[in-house]
Parts: structure tokens; C-alpha cells; sequence
């Protein structure tokens, strides 16, 4: 006997169930189940996960969902095992989210009565389309728990009334102590309420947990759901929620009846329950349409014929002479052929469609990902980036052997994303897209947050725990306690408290390792848009998105590709906002408009800059590791700026590529090729294989087998069951095609070493343009470069690192005035005549500096500039008392005060304000007549303001500005220090090159940076940047720096550290620090 | 009315190949299980009882329990007693000794 478990919630319910789809599905098999079903509480988030997983254990997906039906308890939705069934399940689904947001404060999902009845019936009245299982979350099992009968009898009958012949009742036992919730006499009760209703009972075990030893992770995230600890949530009342084997649910339909004054059997209950699950068996390829890809019709982009031949017309208009080159020729048919076979010339054009809508709003687009590697996507004007000219291969982005869907990936500018997905709503109508979904899952600090909650731990203990864990994996908290420096003292803790008979830390450190990878809420992906047919929304349940009015799939970017659905990937990135504002700047002020498609690659200035790796702000480029290894690489040109970026990844560098490649580069080591055919494709590298490209290029003209295949092998040779095979064919094919046995050994070595650890070139080719792009801009127009960083913050770095770094190259930065600033940062001609060789621009400070100032009041700062005195900002801008006070503090309302006085008297203003506001506060507003001016009258409310108080020493201006700004505008953070620092004889950033390897250095400055990439020897290396006001030192810490350093490595915030000079390269000098310090913690 | 759970000691328990107990010996005493048993499992305070809560770790969050009525072979006098079984070594303790047998509850 074989029984279906129709009610199972996996991880996908959120904080409530345990265990993956895939754990469930195993688990299931294993028992010799036929089916499963799969009914996450309010979506079907797991469903692509369930279908594949039960195809790959050979079981029948059932799928459903667990709903709240508006004022009738939770109840278990399961679809019709058809298309009409899945179709009216996702849209009860959906409709169950109707009116909820993606903000913290949403109602939750549910949906009435009425509404699930219209998803229920199908178009002929006798068949059902959804059953609706009432439990023991169901107003009825709410009713039979209490000994409410004849209420339990009422509300069922209610439900047969509205929904007819889909009504089940589902009979739970969890085994609970006699008389409970979850009791068998409580199935017993429902079991008799159903009979007397005669309405069909099935047996279920509301399952939440895989297997009881879940339990307890189980118990947290019952606490955690209602934020509360484990001694007052209201948790399971045991752990017997489990995915039981058949004989045990037959055991259980047997206590059930034995109970029950019910006539029936247990043998009825578990027909029944048979018979329901043999309804609801789902077909994934023919009910779901699983598999098979979805593409707008051609006819919604404009396309009458057919889409090949469009598809063809529009590659050779925008080839146009190019077509003459017999090599263009042949690659677009080439091309054209497999996108032709494969049916994806919709496709295509779609995204080409799309691109135009971006491009028609005047919005920076650039393509990314392994489409670049198309000729078609070139032509289509998707991409600026020529394949042929850069070696890249169509089969690594499609192919007949490729069984995943195409993937073009578009960068955009992120401040306009939002309004390009509306755009594209818009332009293919919302029956037809929808925004992609991702789950956030458990990680170390939120798992140990949560698991501290738990047990009932002070928040503050909490937070301090959680500021010293550093990127390591929540399930292996016990370990990383024993190899983690900056957890020895945490571990020394725990052992005492052991010791003394105390076990907190020891739950803690179990609880959290449980909570790992739990899926913990959903959020809108940051990129992904699905594009489908007119059906999309009957193929996937959606929900709000973060985006205001439109809607994301339930499903995420890993069921997509399984489940056939097509997204596009536009990626709203942040340097690109900050290309274009530096771009409008230019032009503003100077008329200037700037085609960066066309700059010349070949530009001294820029490779100039590069190579002195100042490349603070340029993408790609700026971070400690990547300055360093310009700084090695020295790159000449843009092909060096690609091999650059590819090096730089956790593959190459984990796989040890970049040493090799430098020591050829720079002739410390001669460039060898094993065989002359190998030359022509590992030239551009000197012969270390870096890029995917290379790899493919090398099973092809080795073995002969096609690009396509060789892209099928790439991919086996990261799949560990697949290398085997893959070797006994490259060395019986190398070997027929005439290689030498000492060529296949050493090239088999590379292959396996190197292959499936490099980096695709089309993704590095991507990526170095707009690395290069914004290299030039800060070569040629550094003020209105440094006004686009400032504005959109794209890199890796605080503005106040980036200010720094504007008045390292000496653009003046101008301080926040109410008269001046904006919202934005924007360029001022400087009012001082410039002398030659000095700059007529500075960056005036944006008014979003000040940390607590509202939209609101920046629009009517905006709107009511220029003012003439404090007064007319009070009546015309009314800011806050508490905004007018910022303003007064940093400066921003100096101008008002008398001429020549400036700072001296800015707390004499703030007194005043303060003072003022408070006398204020206690009259009545005066009224205000609308449309009356302002009258230009003399300040006298400031001329006459008492002289009284000191005006602020230049520590009190920049700990202020730290306080109530992102930045210290008007010196370096540093300064606040210099007691400390004075006797501390440190050397500077400014003064590190000059230092020689190996010399001992004290060195100090605040945090920019914290990177722990990934080494070759898979030991962890530290890499700590610092600000020190004259530029950034790189600290480097190994085993021992790690050890004497402690809990404050990635806590402290002024840090000062020793260690020893070691320079890598020409330009590139780090420090490899023996210790370092909490300054905060010194001077305390 | 029953023994507090601070008097709760060590039992044997034999079960069938269900799990369910068909004799117990108690103070050097055999007793057979007679009547249907009833079970359940109860919830444990296992974050103030227990140091370490490991993933895997059996019998954390509940522990099985019976309500049994057995008869002493010799004296046929009957008694309704709970015993429980902890994981994950496997062992039985005596919860309870019921006065007056309870009766299952009855289903309208």
C-alpha cells in the first residue's frame, strides 16, 4: 500500500517549514510513495523545485497551496490534476495576495470565500478546477478543537453550500496529548462532523518537517514568526509533523476510527484519500506547460510574418555593409540557422524591442552576460560590442546542445529602472510580464540574530555577537568558533559558561546553524523580468512587488530555466546613473555633448590613469585587489584591460592563473605554446588558458568535435561524475587527430586545472567598457566624474572616501548651502577667478548629505531658492525645527549670517534657532496668505543675534558633520584624532611608495573596505582599506595579523595598525599587518 | 489523580514490532499490558532541559508517551499507569500512576 501525502509544507513556507522540496521528494521516494503533493502556506514558491525533484525520484507532483480564506481559518487549496486545475490555482494564489505590499507593514494574504469559489468551478458545473481540504487551521477544525460540534457542523455546511462537491474534510493527528489541538480525538471529532455533513474525510499529516529531528528548527521559527522567544510563542505541540511512511499513516487511520463513533473505516479514509490524490496527479509538461519556453507572440512586437525572416532583415540592416565581409556573411547565417532551429527568433527580437524602449527613454543600456557573444545581438543594436573583432564564441551563449534558454542581460541606469519596467508593462501589455521574485535565505548574522531572539537573548548581546561574525557559512558557526580568530573570545565564553553549567551559547551556536539557507522572505529580484505570452498569469501566481503597482512571480531565477519561462536580466547599475549625470554635467556647464561609443580606445590619458592606479570610482578597477593587480598587470590596452578584469575572479584567482600570466607578461618567464595549433588560441593570453573561449577552442581543434559540443564538455569539466568520461574521450579523440601523449597530458592538466575555473570573455569584454568609459571620464572630466560618483555612490565605497578623493585630485567641494544646494550634486563655476592651472568647477553638496532631511523638504528648498534671510527659509521652505537646526550646524545656513563672520557664529544660530523655536512653538502660526512675496527686507533677526557663544573649533565642524551627514566635507574624520595620532609616529598613504620592502610601519585610518577573496591556498586573507586624509593604505592580514587583531577585525571602525612594508609591483604597496587596534578603544 | 513527575523511575518496557508496549517490569515485577493502549507524544521544554540541540539530535522536542493499564499475572489487579520513552537511548521511565483508570474521550 502506497499513501500521498496531500498537505506538505517545505522551506518555502516561511518560517514554518524545514525542509527543501527536494529533502521532501527524496524522503517520499524513499517511503515507495507514487505522489506528493506539494502546498506551501500562501504560494506556490517551491513548485518548479517539487516538479523537478519528483520527476528526477520518478513521483507524480501534486501541487497546492495553503490559504487563508477571509474569516473561515486556514485551509489546504489542492489544483485538479489538469491545466484548467494549475491554471485556477495560481490564480488563486495571486488573488490571495491582491492588496497586500511588498513593505513591512502589509496585511496578510487571504482571499474570501466567494472569490476561491470562482476558482473552484470549472466552465461545466460538475467538475471541480481547485479541492479545498479543511483542516485543522479551518474554521471547522478550529470548532472541532474547541468540542464545538453543531458550530463545527454549521461551518461545514456553509462551505458544501458554496463550493459543493470540492469540500473535503482533512483528518490530522499529530499525536498530541489526549484532548488537544492536533489530538486524535480531535481527528476523531472531524471525522464525525463529516460524516454527519456526508462529506467525503482524507487523512493527512499536515507535514512541516521531513523527518522529527526537525522539529526544533521547527520550534524557532514558530517563535521567530511572531517575534517572540520559545517560553511565550504559541509552538507545535510536538515534533510530530513529519513526513510519515505509509504504514505509519495507515497506523494512524486506524487510531483515528477506532476513536470515532463514525461509521467509517480506516480503509474508507485512505480510498479516500487515494482517490483524491489520483484527481489531482499533474502533468508538469502538459498542465503546467513545464519545459517548454514562453515568448511573447510576434504579432504584440509588430511582426505580421514570420519572425525568422524579420529576424534576418533586421541583422542585415544593421549590418549593412558589413555584410560584405565574407566572415560577418557567414557567422549571421550561422547564427540565424540554430536561432532558427531552436525557435527562439521571437526571442530575439523581444529583446531587441526592449532595448529600443530603453534606448527610446533616453536611458544608458549596455548589454552583458555571454549574449555579447552574438553576432545577432550586435546587429540588433542590443549590444555595441563586436564579436569577430574580439574572438567570442556563439555556441558559449546558444546551441543546438545547449538545453538551457538564452540569457541577455542588460545593464541600465539604476536611478531609471523602475520606469523601464514600466515601460515594458506598458509596451507588451501586464497579462504578458511580470517581475521576478528571489528568495533571501538565512545567513550567519541573520540566523544568529534570530536564534538569539529565540532563546530569549538581550538584543544588545545579540547585535554585538552578530557584528563579529564575518561571512562564513551559518552551518558551520561550531567550527568556524575553533578556526576563527576573531572568534576565540567568543569560544573562550562559551567553554566558561559550559563549564559553570550554562548551555545558552551552546543552543545558540546549534539553533543557529539549523536556521542556515531557510529561505526567510521573499523580495523582488533585482533585475529579472519575465516576458511571456498571453497566458503568463495563468502559469505563475504573482504578488506585489517592491516596485510600486507591479507585480513579481513567485518563482526565482533557478525555476526558470527548468520551468521554460524567458526573463531578461536588466540590471540597473549604479555606474551607469553615474555615467550619465557626470555626462549631463558636462554638457550643462561646458555644451559639450560626449559620445562615449566613440572615444578612442587607444587613449594615452586614460591608460595613463590606469596604470597610476588612482582608479578610485572606475568600474571594475577600484577595489585594494584589483589596484594592486593593475598595478602588476600595467595594462597598455583595452585587450590588457580584459584579461585584467577576467583575472580577477574567484576561478582564475583560485585556480592560481594570475602568477603564471605575470611572470610571462613581464618576461620573467618565456611564453611556450605545446603545439602549434594551440598558438593561434592561447596567444592573446601567452599561453595561459584564462577564458571559457580558449577552453572550447581547444576541445574543438583537438578532438574535432564542434563548438557546440566542446561547450557541452566545458561545462562537464565542473561536474565531477562527468570528468572521468570527459577525459577518455579528449585523449582517444587528441590521440586519433596525431597529438603527441606528452601534448595531451599537459594540456589534459590545464583543461582539468584551469578549464572549469576560467572566465568567459565575452562576460570580461562586457564589462571592460564601461570599466574603460569611466576611466576616461575621470582622465578628462574629473569634477563632473566625481559629481556622478558623488550623486549615485556606485562603487564599493563611502562618499566620504570619494570626497576625499575629489580633494586629492583638487576639485574644490563646496559646502552644503541652503541657497545653493539641491537635491543633487551639481557643478558650480567657482567665483574666484581661476588662475591658470587651477579648476573653475567645484561639486557644491547635495542637500541628501544631511542624514534626516525629508524628500519633501528638499523639494521646497528646491522650489523656494534663492532666500535672503533665515526667516524667508522658515516661511517658504518650512523645514522641520530639526532640519533648520542641521542646516544651522553644518554650515548650510552661513551665508545668512553677517559678512565676514561666517563659522564663528554658527552656534550663536543654532542658539538662536533653538531658541526661537521654542518661543514659537508655544504662539499660534501666523497665517498665511497664500500667494503673498515674501518681503525683501534687512536680516534683522540675524544682524542683531547677541554675539555670544565661540564659534566651533575645526573638530567640533567635522565631528558634526560625521554626525548628521554621510561625510565630512570640510576635513578629514582623522583630524579628530590627532592627540593620538601625533604620538603615534605614523606613516601616511601619501608616503608608503616611498617606503622599502620589509620596513616597519604604525598606520592608521577609518575603514573604507573589508574584502576576504578567494586564495589560492584556501587559507583566509584579510584585506582591510583605511582612509588616512591623504589616501588609502591596504592592510593585509594573515594567520598571525588575524590572531593578534581579534574580535574588533570587522567591528572597528578607526582602526590603527603595524606591520611590515611589501610591495607587489611598481605602483602597488600594501601593508601586511602583524596588529591592529580600535582607536576608539585606545583613547577610551 | 496522579504521582508528580519528580517521582518518575525507571521501567523496562517490551514492545511488539509497533512500538507498542505488551509488557513492563517494574520493581523486579512483570506486568502485562492489557486493554488497547492509548499514546501520544508530549512537548519538552528542550531549550531549558537540554545543553545542545544539534541538528539530527533525536527525542529533542517530544517524548512518546503511553497510557497503559497492566495486571499483575498473580493478584490480576489492575492498574493505569503513563510510561515514557526517551530517545535517543531508548530507555522507559514511569510518569504516572492513575487511582481511577481514565476513560478515552467520547466523540459526539
Amino acid at each position: 500500500m502506497t499513501f500521498t501525502h496531500l498537505h506538505v509544507a517545505s522551506s518555502f513556507s516561511s518560517h514554518y517549514g524545514t525542509a527543501t522540496p527536494a529533502e521532501l521528494a527524496a524522503a517520499a521516494a524513499a517511503s515507495g510513495a507514487e505522489a506528493l503533493a506539494l502546498t506551501d502556506r500562501d504560494g506556490l514558491y517551491g513548485a518548479i523545485q517539487h516538479v523537478a525533484a519528483c520527476a528526477e525520484h520518478g513521483v507524480t507532483p501534486l501541487l497546492g497551496a495553503d490559504l487563508a480564506v477571509a474569516g473561515y481559518g486556514r485551509v489546504t487549496v489542492l489544483a485538479h490534476g489538469s491545466a484548467d486545475g494549475y491554471t485556477a490555482l495560481c490564480r488563486a494564489v495571486s488573488a490571495a495576495h491582491r492588496g497586500t505590499s511588498a513593505t513591512g507593514s502589509s496585511p496578510d494574504p487571504q482571499l474570501s470565500r466567494e472569490t476561491l469559489a470562482q476558482y473552484v468551478r470549472g466552465a461545466q458545473a460538475s467538475s471541480c478546477r481547485l479541492f479545498v481540504l479543511l483542516g485543522p487551521e479551518s474554521d471547522v477544525g478550529l470548532a472541532a478543537a474547541a468540542r464545538r460540534y453543531r458550530a463545527a457542523r454549521t461551518a461545514l455546511r456553509q462551505w458544501r453550500q458554496a463550493l459543493g462537491e470540492a469540500v473535503y474534510v482533512e483528518l490530522v493527528t499529530h499525536l498530541a496529548p489526549p484532548g488537544e489541538r492536533l489530538s486524535t480525538a480531535h481527528a476523531a471529532r472531524m471525522l464525525s462532523v463529516a460524516e454527519t455533513c456526508r462529506t467525503p474525510s482524507v487523512l493527512t499529516n499536515a507535514v512541516r518537517l521531513c523527518a522529527a529531528e526537525q522539529a526544533a528548527t521547527a520550534d524557532v521559527l514558530d517563535a521567530v514568526r511572531v517575534l517572540s522567544d520559545l517560553n511565550s510563542a504559541p509552538l507545535q505541540p510536538n515534533d510530530q509533523g513529519w513526513l510519515k511512511p505509509p504504514d505509519q499513516m495507515r497506523r494512524i487511520a486506524e487510531e483515528i476510527s477506532a476513536v470515532s463513533t463514525s461509521s467509517a473505516n480506516a480503509a474508507q479514509i485512505l480510498t479516500a484519500t487515494a482517490e483524491l490524490a489520483a484527481a489531482c496527479r499533474l502533468n508538469p509538461a502538459q498542465h503546467m506547460s513545464y519545459g517548454s519556453p514562453k515568448i511573447p507572440e510576434a504579432s504584440v512586437i509588430g511582426v505580421q510574418g514570420s519572425a525568422e525572416a524579420e529576424l534576418r532583415l533586421r541583422c542585415e540592416q544593421g549590418l549593412g555593409e558589413r555584410l560584405e565581409e565574407p566572415e560577418v556573411h557567414r557567422r549571421l547565417e550561422h547564427e540565424l540557422a540554430i536561432i532558427a532551429d531552436l525557435g527562439f527568433a521571437g526571442y530575439f527580437l523581444t529583446v531587441a524591442e526592449v532595448a529600443d524602449l530603453i534606448t527610446g527613454l533616453g536611458v544608458r543600456c549596455a548589454a552583458r552576460g555571454s549574449g555579447v557573444s552574438s553576432l545577432v545581438v550586435h546587429a540588433l543594436g542590443i549590444s555595441p560590442i563586436d564579436p569577430l573583432a574580439h574572438g567570442l564564441i556563439f555556441e558559449r551563449f546558444l546551441s543546438r546542445q545547449r538545453t538551457t534558454l538564452p540569457d541577455i542581460d542588460l545593464d541600465v541606469e539604476s536611478a531609471r529602472r523602475h520606469e523601464i519596467y514600466r515601460k515594458i508593462f506598458e509596451r507588451f501589455g501586464a497579462q504578458r510580464v511580470t517581475l521576478m521574485s528571489m528568495q533571501n535565505a538565512y545567513r550567519i548574522r541573520g540566523a544568529l540574530r534570530d536564534a538569539g531572539m529565540a532563546l530569549g537573548m538581550p538584543a544588545e548581546e545579540i547585535d554585538q555577537l552578530a557584528d563579529i561574525m564575518w561571512r562564513f557559512p551559518a552551518c558551520e558557526f561550531r567550527q568556524a568558533l575553533e578556526s576563527k580568530p576573531e572568534l576565540k573570545q567568543l569560544a573562550e565564553r562559551l567553554n566558561a559558561e559550559r563549564l559553570s553549567g550554562r548551555a545558552q551559547l551552546d543552543l545558540l551556536v546549534d539553533l543557529t546553524e539549523r536556521l542556515d539557507r531557510l529561505p526567510r522572505h521573499i523580495a523582488t529580484h533585482p533585475c529579472g523580468v519575465i516576458l511571456g505570452d498571453k497566458n503568463l498569469l495563468n502559469l505563475t501566481p504573482v504578488q506585489p512587488s517592491g516596485v510600486t503597482g507591479l507585480p513579481m512571480s513567485q518563482f526565482g531565477k533557478d525555476d526558470m530555466d527548468p520551468a521554460g519561462f524567458i526573463k531578461l536580466d536588466i540590471l540597473g547599475v549604479r555606474m551607469q546613473s553615474a555615467i550619465a549625470h557626470c555626462l549631463e554635467e558636462v554638457e550643462r556647464t561646458t555644451g559639450q555633448r560626449i559620445d562615449l561609443d566613440a572615444i578612442d580606445d587607444e587613449d594615452k590619458p586614460t591608460f595613463d590613469l590606469i596604470r597610476s592606479t588612482n582608479t578610485l570610482g572606475c568600474f571594475q578597477i577600484e577595489s585594494p585587489g584589483q589596484r594592486e593587480l593593475v598595478g602588476k598587470l600595467v595594462p597598455q590596452t583595452f585587450e590588457d584591460l580584459i584579461v585584467d578584469i577576467s583575472l580577477f575572479r574567484p576561478g582564475p584567482m583560485g585556480a592560481g592563473m594570475v602568477r603564471p600570466y605575470l611572470e610571462r607578461r613581464h618576461e620573467f618567464e618565456p611564453v611556450r605554446y605545446l603545439h602549434p595549433s594551440l598558438t593561434p588560441i592561447l596567444e592573446e593570453t601567452l599561453g595561459v588558458v584564462i577564458y571559457h573561449e580558449q577552453v572550447l577552442r581547444i576541445f574543438c581543434t583537438m578532438t574535432g568535435c564542434g563548438l557546440d559540443e566542446a561547450d557541452g564538455l566545458r561545462r562537464g569539466l565542473s561536474e565531477g561524475d562527468r570528468i572521468a568520461g570527459i577525459e577518455r574521450f579528449f585523449r582517444a579523440e587528441a590521440a586519433e587527430h596525431g597529438y603527441s601523449q606528452e601534448v595531451i597530458d599537459e594540456i589534459w592538466r590545464q583543461l582539468v586545472s584551469f578549464g572549469s575555473f576560467g572566465f568567459c570573455k565575452a562576460h570580461a569584454v562586457a564589462f571592460a567598457v564601461p570599466t574603460y568609459q569611466s576611466a576616461w571620464l575621470k582622465a578628462h572630466h574629473p569634477a563632473a566624474f566625481m559629481a556622478g560618483l558623488f550623486e549615485h555612490d556606485p562603487g564599493m565605497y563611502p562618499l566620504r572616501l570619494l570626497v576625499a578623493e575629489a580633494r586629492r585630485l583638487g576639485i574644490p567641494v563646496l559646502p552644503m548651502d541652503v541657497n545653493r544646494s539641491t537635491g543633487h550634486y551639481r557643478l558650480e563655476e567657482l567665483t574666484t577667478t581661476p588662475q591658470a592651472g587651477q579648476p573653475a568647477w567645484g561639486i557644491r553638496m547635495a542637500l541628501t548629505t544631511l542624514k534626516k532631511i525629508s524628500a519633501a523638504e528638499i523639494r521646497r528648498i528646491e522650489r523656494e531658492q534663492p532666500f535672503d534671510s533665515l526667516a524667508d527659509v522658515r516661511d517658504r521652505a518650512t523645514p522641520r525645527s530639526s532640519t533648520l537646526k542641521a542646516l544651522a550646524q553644518v554650515g548650510a545656513l552661513d551665508s545668512f549670517l553677517p559678512e565676514g563672520t561666517g563659522r564663528h557664529r554658527r552656534h550663536d544660530l543654532y542658539a538662536w534657532i533653538e531658541r526661537s523655536g521654542r518661543l514659537r512653538a508655544k504662539q499660534p502660526p501666523p497665517p498665511q496668505v497664500h500667494g503673498q512675496l515674501a518681503l525683501p527686507l534687512a536680516d534683522t533677526e540675524i544682524s542683531q543675534l547677541p554675539a555670544v557663544l565661540p564659534g566651533p573649533t575645526d573638530t567640533e565642524v567635522i565631528s558634526t558633520e560625521m554626525a548628521l551627514t554621510t561625510v565630512d566635507s570640510s576635513g578629514h574624520v582623522m583630524s579628530l584624532y590627532r592627540e593620538q595620532l601625533d604620538a603615534a609616529g605614523l606613516t601616511y598613504a601619501e608616503k608608503l611608495l616611498q617606503q622599502r620592502s620589509g620596513a616597519l610601519v604604525r598606520v592608521a585610518g577609518i575603514r573604507v573596505a573589508t574584502q576576504t577573496p578567494p586564495m589560492v591556498s584556501g587559507k583566509r586573507v584579510v584585506f582591510i582599506s583605511l582612509d588616512d586624509g591623504t589616501g588609502l593604505v591596504d592592510l593585509s592580514f594573515f594567520e598571525e595579523g588575524q590572531a593578534n587583531t581579534g574580535e574588533i577585525l570587522f567591528t572597528a571602525r578607526m582602526i590603527m595598525a603595524e606591520g611590515t612594508i611589501r610591495r607587489t609591483g611598481p605602483r602597488a604597496v600594501t601593508v601586511q599587518a602583524t596588529r591592529a587596534w580600535d582607536m576608539d578603544d585606545v583613547s577610551r | 489523580m496522579t504521582l508528580t513527575a519528580g517521582l518518575t523511575e525507571a521501567v523496562e518496557v517490551v514492545t511488539d514490532d509497533h512500538g507498542c508496549p505488551v509488557h513492563l517490569w517494574w520493581q523486579n515485577r512483570g506486568y502485562d499490558v492489557v486493554a488497547e493502549p492509548v499514546r501520544w507524544f508530549a512537548r519538552r521544554r528542550w531549550w531549558i532541559e537540554e545543553a545542545r540541540a544539534e541538528r539530527g539530535r533525536a527525542g529533542l522536542v517530544a517524548q512518546e508517551i503511553w497510557r497503559i493499564q497492566i495486571q499483575d499475572p498473580q493478584t490480576a489487579s489492575r492498574s493505569t499507569v503513563d510510561v515514557g520513552r526517551s530517545l535517543p537511548a531508548d530507555r522507559w521511565r514511569l510518569l504516572r500512576i492513575h487511582e481511577v483508570p481514565a476513560e478515552p474521550e467520547e466523540v459526539e
